[in-house]
This record gives structure tokens, sequence and C-alpha cells, in this order.
């Protein structure tokens, strides 16, 4: 069944100089605009996009995937190292990976996100590479009620981020829900809650919000509790600690669950990182021995992030590769990159030009190890950034904040939403509001209605849609049963500090910027 | 560092060469424009088919327009926030609009939009793509007369997958609706992607899009094409009949063109047109254009503007029956 | 200055920044709904799970309902969790900075206002040393402008005065 010749093909196309140059150039300029806040993966491939038409194929799209992968990776450097989602889909990760450098263990934070994202994006790849066919074909048969059922499973993730105070946890979850609401809505044309203002026509930007309430918000923490200092002089080391390989083992589960789950939404056109990454972390602390680190810098939530955010992207190319449907935004700039080529991806890629598709595996699996490298050299600069004055370091963080609110759509009014999102973030946590549901219930909302409303005209208004189809049914029962565990995990521990019931969680972080 | 310049070297190099190949233009000797960049505003997302033509217009079109054009990507409220942006900005031809018919010609008129359809005047057509009809192989209709008669049978039951309210799919589909008189449902999905998915996925029966989203399928006979919303058949897909010779007089041709703001002065216009019109006729430009899928229908901003006036008064007259 | 870092705010106050913040939502919530179940319906039937106005009106609700919850639960007999004291004001006159930062952007554009605003910030992180903040008014604002227009070809505003 194998053609040799193809094999060849394929394996020409990496042998290139200019191909792995291309590769490498992406992958650190992919690296490099990931960790600048406000500039997405997405926005990335679709500027430069253009450009690769003048290239060939086999050194373009190598590019252009590598800029893909630097991208979502290059995320997380600045979440951890600053509480600053450089992307959202990096925003679980900030949760953990901020609260071990507050430990001064940013080394190991950083290197155990890069190890989980070369992990879960290996196997996902491979899954691409092996599985593509019957996964897509599976997931072909999800319908809007299935996503609806899909987005409400997630949506009880927020009971995982919530914290210690549920109602808060829930209000803050709501706030999110119903600013998602203001806009336009595309199903009936009403443009919702816009007060009138022009520029909420388009909704409330996600990414501007979030820099706001994640970063700006940690700018004004840091003022009002400044570091007691010590800890700046006395290290020798910086950074703290290596990840010890026995650290890393244990969290083998953790990271093939994620990556399992992360795949499989990856492989759904429309569900992206973003999603995946919550999901993946509300299931690892739903799994965990020891939930209540979550948060606190645990290593299983910061590798459960990273790993179910990563193993999207390869995932994201199987309804690419198979159908020529894009997975997400970013597939589909590929696409129109793919298709200035001269080559449409879809099943008539498979068998018009195997030796090209086979190619771009090797070159996806290629991107993984050059991360690897890539991502090891970056992290001994890196660890120094913690080194650097905080008169120094904020007044840059808040420069590029400013300047990412502004890129994502070319619009002033953003800025406007990231000072507000900046005040309501402080607000949040200085009076322990966690900001995490608020960012879930923004990202979410929007899917989990229009997926509703869908749903009920596909049935003509009857809700039994979602329990008549075979799909939606298992879903169905799946979320009964994630509710019927959250709320057995939720009373136990109850009964066992029942001395302390109002701060049944251990005394708040948040107030020294710990908690998201 | 090095790293970081590297794919900007890259770049610059394979751009140099491309316009290097492009034959030189003579620009106009005297200039009506504002001595600054041209800001060319994408009114949809990154990554649809708007940002990749604007990508490579604003890529290569400084030559002939005698300034560098920058490429604003600004989505959102289906295109309203950016043509509001154009509508109020100054009228000296700094500010151009990549806008469509759902822009400029259907929504200003049934909705209440912040900006007026009068608010733009027309500088070049680029191109247009008709819509096709396409239902898939397991469906019991595979001619457009099937569909119709089948709704007909059974009103209200064939559900198709619509784009967004007043979208392209959605405008297609009132036509249809209201040229055979019959019921079917719409279930909105946002876009030609998940449109797709639903279809194939036998979530919906049929769906309406330009041959760009379509194309692939109907060659690997994954979906069937029913008819085409053009007044002649398109040379890549000979077999699918037009809809007017299937009779439904459903004409409806999406086009993308530059508008600028009201109030800019004619002679910026012509200028604007002149130089849009040298760049379509450019090898390289087409080159790169045909490689995206897509052709030229170039019209000048007079041409332009009397088949624009005839679209806003079509569906005037569709949608309110004026 | 010391003292005030480590202490929390007393009961009474935290109760009433608690009970604060509960109105905050309810009063978020109420507006939403208010504009929900106006008179005209502009959504259209608040009451039909299909229609526009269902998902907003229902989340209104629940927000309403929270910020209810939340004032009640800020009058428990058990005090609720303390909130730390800290240099608010500080935080107080950076936010000023950010907001202005935001507004003046466009008019001011993004030269002026990036090379005032970071070694602003600066000093009000302490930093004193005027070579220090000379080098950061230069630079990053060159480094960082440059990146995002050569790189992503974006283009920051101006201003109206040049």
């Amino acid at each position: 069944m194998i053609d040799f010749s193809i094999l060849q093909q394929g394996l020409a196309m990496l042998a290139s100089p200019w191909t792995f140059l291309a590769l490498s150039g992406g992958l650190a300029g992919g690296i490099l605009i990931g960790a600048l806040p406000g500039l997405t993966a997405t926005m990335a491939v679709a500027v430069l996009a253009p450009f690769t038409f003048f290239m060939d194929a086999t050194i373009g799209i190598p590019f252009l995937l590598g800029i893909y992968k630097g991208a979502i990776y290059g995320g997380s450097i600045p979440a951890i190292l600053v509480n600053t989602p450089g992307t959202a889909a990096a925003a679980a990760s900030a949760r953990d990976g901020y609260a071990l450098t507050l430990q001064g263990k940013s080394r190991k934070a950083l290197e155990l996100s890069l190890f989980s994202s070369v992990v879960a994006d290996l196997m996902a790849t491979l899954v691409l590479i092996v599985v593509a066919i019957p996964l897509a074909s599976i997931a072909i048969r999800f319908g809007s009620p299935e996503f609806a059922l899909l987005y409400l499973i997630a949506l009880t993730m927020i009971a995982t981020v919530s914290g210690g105070n549920a109602a808060k946890g829930l209000a803050a979850a709501g706030l999110g829900l119903l600013v998602a609401c203001i806009g336009l809505d595309p199903m009936s044309g009403y443009q919702r809650f816009t007060f009138g203002n022009t520029d909420l026509l388009a909704g409330v930007s996600l990414i501007p919000l979030m820099i706001g309430m994640f970063a700006l918000s940690e700018i004004l923490m840091q003022l009002t509790h400044p570091p007691e200092g010590q800890q700046t002089a006395g290290d020798v080391e910086h950074g703290g600690e290596r990840l010890r390989w026995a650290e890393f083992w244990v969290l083998r589960p953790t990271i093939l669950r994620s990556t399992s789950l992360g795949t499989f939404l990856g492989s759904l056109p429309g569900l992206g990182a973003e999603i995946a990454c919550w999901i993946a972390y509300g299931l690892a602390r739903g799994r965990s021995r020891e939930p209540e680190r979550f948060g606190e810098g645990s290593l299983e939530g910061l590798a459960a992030a990273e790993a179910g955010n990563n193993a999207v992207v390869p995932s994201a190319l199987i309804p690419m590769t198979v159908f020529g449907i894009p997975g997400d935004t970013i597939t589909a700039v590929l696409i129109g990159a793919l298709m200035a080529q001269g080559m449409m991806p879809g099943p008539l890629l498979i068998q018009q030009n195997p030796g090209f598709l086979f190619g771009l595996f090797m070159v996806l699996l290629v991107t993984n190890l050059l991360l690897l490298v890539f991502g090891l050299f970056a992290i001994r600069w890196l660890k120094q950034v913690t080194r650097i004055p905080h008169a120094v370091l904020y007044p840059c963080v808040l420069l590029l904040c400013v300047c990412g609110a502004y890129a994502v759509n070319s619009s002033t009014f953003d800025l406007l939403i990231l000072v507000f999102g900046g005040g309501a973030g402080y607000l949040m946590r200085r009076t322990g509001f966690p900001i995490a549901p608020l960012i879930i219930g923004l990202l979410l909302g929007p899917g989990f209605e229009s997926a509703l409303r869908q749903s009920l005209v596909f049935s003509n208004g009857s809700l039994a849609i979602f329990w008549s189809r075979p799909i939606s049914l298992v879903l169905l029962c799946l979320l009964v049963l994630v509710i019927a565990f959250l709320a057995w995990r939720g009373l136990k521990p109850k009964g066992a500090t029942l001395r302390l019931p109002w701060s049944r969680r251990k005394k708040p972080h948040n107030a020294n910027g710990g908690d998201s | 560092m090095n790293h970081k310049t590297l794919p900007l070297t890259l770049l610059s190099a394979s751009l140099a060469a491309a316009s290097l190949t492009a034959a030189s233009t003579v620009l106009a000797q005297e200039s009506h424009l504002p001595d600054e960049p041209i800001r060319f505003v994408t009114p949809y997302p990154a990554g649809g088919s708007h940002s990749l033509h604007a990508g490579i217009i604003t890529a290569v079109g400084e030559e002939f327009l005698g300034r560098s054009l920058i490429s604003v990507i600004r989505g959102g409220g289906g295109g309203a926030v950016a043509a509001a942006e154009v509508a109020g900005s100054t009228p000296d031809g700094t500010m151009l609009l990549f806008g469509d018919p759902t822009i400029n010609s259907l929504r200003p008129q049934v909705e209440d939009l912040p900006y007026e359809m009068d608010d733009f005047v027309p500088v070049a057509r680029i191109n247009y793509s008709p819509a096709i009809f396409v239902t898939t192989p397991e469906q019991p209709f595979q001619t457009i007369g099937e569909l119709v008669e089948h709704a007909g049978d059974h009103p209200d039951e064939v559900i198709y997958s619509s784009d967004n309210r007043n979208g392209f799919t959605y405008t297609v589909f009132e036509m249809l609706k209201g040229a055979a008189d019959v019921e079917m449902r719409g279930v909105e999905l946002g876009g030609g992607g998940p449109a797709v998915t639903q279809l194939l996925g036998g979530n919906t029966m049929a769906y309406a899009g330009a041959p760009s989203v379509v194309g692939e399928h109907l060659e690997a006979g994954t979906l069937t094409g029913l008819c085409v919303t053009d007044i002649e058949r398109q040379e890549a897909y000979p077999d699918i009949p037009t809809c007017q010779e299937e009779g439904y007089d459903v004409v409806f041709q999406f086009w993308r063109g530059v508008m600028a703001p009201a109030g800019t002065p004619d002679e910026v216009v012509a200028e604007l047109s002149d130089g849009f019109e040298r760049m379509t006729q450019n090898e390289g430009f087409l080159r790169l254009i045909s490689q995206i899928g897509s052709d030229i229908q170039f019209q000048g901003h007079e041409a332009f503007a009397e088949s624009l006036a005839a679209e806003q008064a079509a569906l005037r007259e569709a949608y309110l029956g004026e | 200055m010391v003292d005030l870092m480590n202490t929390v705010l007393s009961r009474r106050s935290t109760r009433l920044l608690e009970t604060l913040m509960g109105l905050g939502t309810l009063a978020a919530g109420l507006v939403f709904l208010r504009i929900v179940h106006a008179p005209t319906a502009p959504y259209g039937d608040p009451g039909y799970i299909g229609s526009a106005a269902f998902f907003p009106g229902l989340m209104a609700l629940l927000v309403a309902a929270l910020g209810v919850v939340l004032m009640l639960m800020a009058w428990r007999p058990q005090p609720p969790t303390p909130i730390k004291t800290g240099r608010t004001s500080r935080a107080l006159s950076a936010y000023v900075l950010m907001v202005v930062v935001a507004i003046g952007l466009p008019w001011l554009g993004i030269w002026l206002t990036s090379m005032l605003a970071v070694p602003l910030l600066a000093l009000l992180f302490g930093e004193r040393r005027w070579y220090i903040l000379l080098i950061l008014a230069i630079v990053p604002p060159v480094l960082v402008i440059h990146l995002f227009e050569g790189v992503m070809g974006i283009y920051f505003p101006r201003g109206g005065w040049l």
C-alpha cells in the first residue's frame, strides 16, 4: 500500500536546508509573537500568509506551521513569568505557572510547560498521522446539539476554578456570560446591549479584556503589595532548581489524559485551544489526589493545561486534511495558504499529492523536536526575567499590553476595554473574586448560546433533540456524571473542615497575586 | 535576536523577487492623494477570503497607487464596525473599505446600523463570485427543481446550512424561497466552514456557497451542485446550470470592491480607480489571485457605481417590496 | 508604611466592601434584565429558549440573584474572609495613568504616550535614578513599537499634534 516514492518525496522536502531554515525561523518568530500579549497565532499566520504566496510550497507552508506551533507554545511564557497570558489559550497556564514563579520556581514551571507541550504535541501528531480519517468521520457527526452539550460540560469547569467561594466564582462566571452577550447577534441580527455604541457592535473583545484583567491588574497588585525583597537578594541560582525527571514522570497520566482530551476537542471543527486548556485543567483537578494545590502552584495543573492546549494544534489539522474544513481560524488561514500553493487541502490532497502531505506530517514531527531545542535555549535566558527589577519589568509589561490590545483589532476602543478590564480585575482580586470563571464564561458563552439556539432550529423548538440523537445522549449522560461527581466532591471536604466553614480553603493567597 | 530577523529577511527577499518580476508601472504624474499611507480596511476577522484578497492587494498595491497600503483587519458586527469607522473617516482617500454586497447594499437597508448606504462612494470592483446551491448525494433531491418540489411537499422540513442573518447564504436562500414560494428552515451557523461541516455530517440538507468553499467537494463528488446564482454557467463547473435556466430568478453576485467614504473628491476616486485597474491588469497580481482560487472581474468607479445602484434597487425590491 | 502592608481591613469595612461588590453585581444584573424585559421586548420573547433574549435574560437573572446572595453573605454571623490592606493609593495613581494612556493615545500618538507612560510607571514603582528613567523612556518604546509595526504591520495612531 505504501508507495516508496511518496516516502522519498516527503523526506526530500525535509532534507532541503531551506525548508529547515524556514521552519526554524517560523518557530522562533512564532515563540516571540506568542509571547507578546495580544499578538495571537491566528493573527501572525494571517498577516504573514500572503507573503508565503511568493515562496515555494516547501518553504512557505513549513514556515507558517512553525509560526503556528511556536505561537501556541510562546503564549505560556509570559503567563508563567508575569501572569500575562500571551494568548487566550495560555490563560489556564497562568494560574499554576505564575504561582510557581512566585515561589521562586520559574525555571521548573517553564521546563514543565515546554516538556508537556512537546510530549502532547508529539502524541497528537501521531494521532493525526495514524487515525485522522476514522477520527474525522466521528467528529463530523457532531452537530449543534452535541456542541451545546460539550459547551455545557465545559461550563461546569467553572466550579473547579472558583477557589474557596462558590458564590463569588459563579457571580464572576455569570458576569462573563452576560458580557459575552453584548454585540450584534449573528442569528437574529439584533444589536444586544450596545447602548448605542458602534464599537460594541463587535462585542467586548476577549483579548484586550483578558490582558487587562490578568496583566494590568497584576501591575496594580504589585504596586499594592510589593514583594518583601529577601527573595530577590538571596537566590544564587536564579529561577530556582530545574525540573527533576521523577517529577515529570509521575505526571504521565495527567499529560496522557489532557492530550487525549485536547486531541479529541481539536478534531471537532470550531473548538480551539482556548477551551481545551480549561477542560483539561478541570479534568486534571477532578482526578487529582491533591486538588487543593490547584491554583497554588500545582505541577499537575500546569502540565494539564499546557498539554491540553498544545494537543489541539496537530489535531485541528485533522478536519482540514480529511475534509478540507478549517478546524479553527488558524487552519482557515492555512487552507488559504495551501490553496495559494495550488494544493487544495481535503480529500483530494491525499489522492493527488500524498508526497507533500507525508512531508507535511514529517515537518510537524520535526517542528516538535526543534521546539524542544529552542525552548530549552530560551529558558536559559527567560529564567533571568525574574531578576529584572520590578520598576523596569512592569512598565515594559504595560507598554506591551497597550500595544498588544490595540493590535488585535487596530481599535482605540479596545484600549478602553483593556483599562476597564484592568480596573475590574484589580477590584476582583482585592475582594477575593476569581478571574478565571469570568474568562471562561466570556469564552464559552457565545458558542454555547448559538449551539443551543441552532439545535432548537434543527428540532423546530423541541428540547428532545438533546436525548434523541445517540451521540448527544452519551454526552448528556456524561454531563450528568460530571455534575454528580462535582457535587460529591464538593460536599465531601465540607464535613472534614467544619470548624472553618467560611474559609474552607487555606488562607487566600489571592491578595498576593497568586490566584487568577 | 538573529532568529527574529530571519523570517523578515526571508520575507523581504521573496517580496523583492516578486516585485522585480512584476512589470514596472508609470505612476500618475500628478497625484491628488495626500502624502500618507492608505489604510485598507478589511471588515471581517483574519482568516476569511476577504482578508486573503486584502493581503494580496496590500502586498502589491504600492507600485500601482503610489502610496503604501496598510492592511487593517477590523472584524466585528458582521462588518458593521469597520464600515462605520470608514464612513466616519476623513474623505481624502487615505482610508478605504474592502466592501461587499451585504455591507454596502443589503444590511443598511434592512437593519438599523450606525452608517447609511450613501455614506460610501464606489471606487472599484475587484471581482465577484456567485453562490452555488449544493446538497449531498444522500438527499432525496439532486436538482434544484427536485429540491423545490421536496420543500413544497414537506413545508418547513428542509433544513439548510445558513451563515449569518442577512449574510451571503442567508440572502440567496431567501431569494430562492421567494422565487419558488416554498418554506425551508435555515440554521445560522456563522460561516462557510461550519455550514459545510454540518451538511457533510448529515445534519443539514442543503447549502449555498462560493466556489472557493464548495468547489473541492464538487470535484470530489461529496457534494452535488444544484444551480449557480449567476447569469451564465461557471467555466469550472459547466454541468451546473444557472438558477435562471432552471426557472428560478435567483441572481446574486457576491462582489468584493473598494469603497471610499462619501465626500471623497472625484479626482481622488478616479485616481484610485485607475490605480486598481492597472493593478488588476498586472500579471504577477493575476497569478497570485488565481492561486487563491479567485479571479478578476474589474469594474472602474463609473461602471461599478451603476451596477451597485442596480443591485441596491433590486435588493430593496426583494426585501422591502418597494 | 510597613505596618500598612500586612494588616487587614476591619471587619466592618470588609463587610461594607463585600456588600458593595454584591450591590454592584446586583445592579449589573438588573440593568441587563431591564433591557431584556423592556415593554417592547427588543430581542424577542425572553420566555422562549430559541429567542435572542432567552440566554441574556437567564444570565441577567442569575447575576442579579447572585448579587443578592453575595450581599447576604457579607452579613453572615461568621466574619467574612478578611481583605488585606496595602498601598492602594499608589495602585490608584497607576490606574489613573493607565486610563490617561488609553484615552489619550489616539490624540497624543503612540510615541509621546509610551515615552511618558513607561518612565512614569517606573517612578511609581520607586525608581528614582534619572538615567534609568531616561533609558526606559527611549529603549522600550523604540523596540516594542518597531517590533509591532515592522513584523506585524500594525500601524499605531500617530496623534493629531504631528
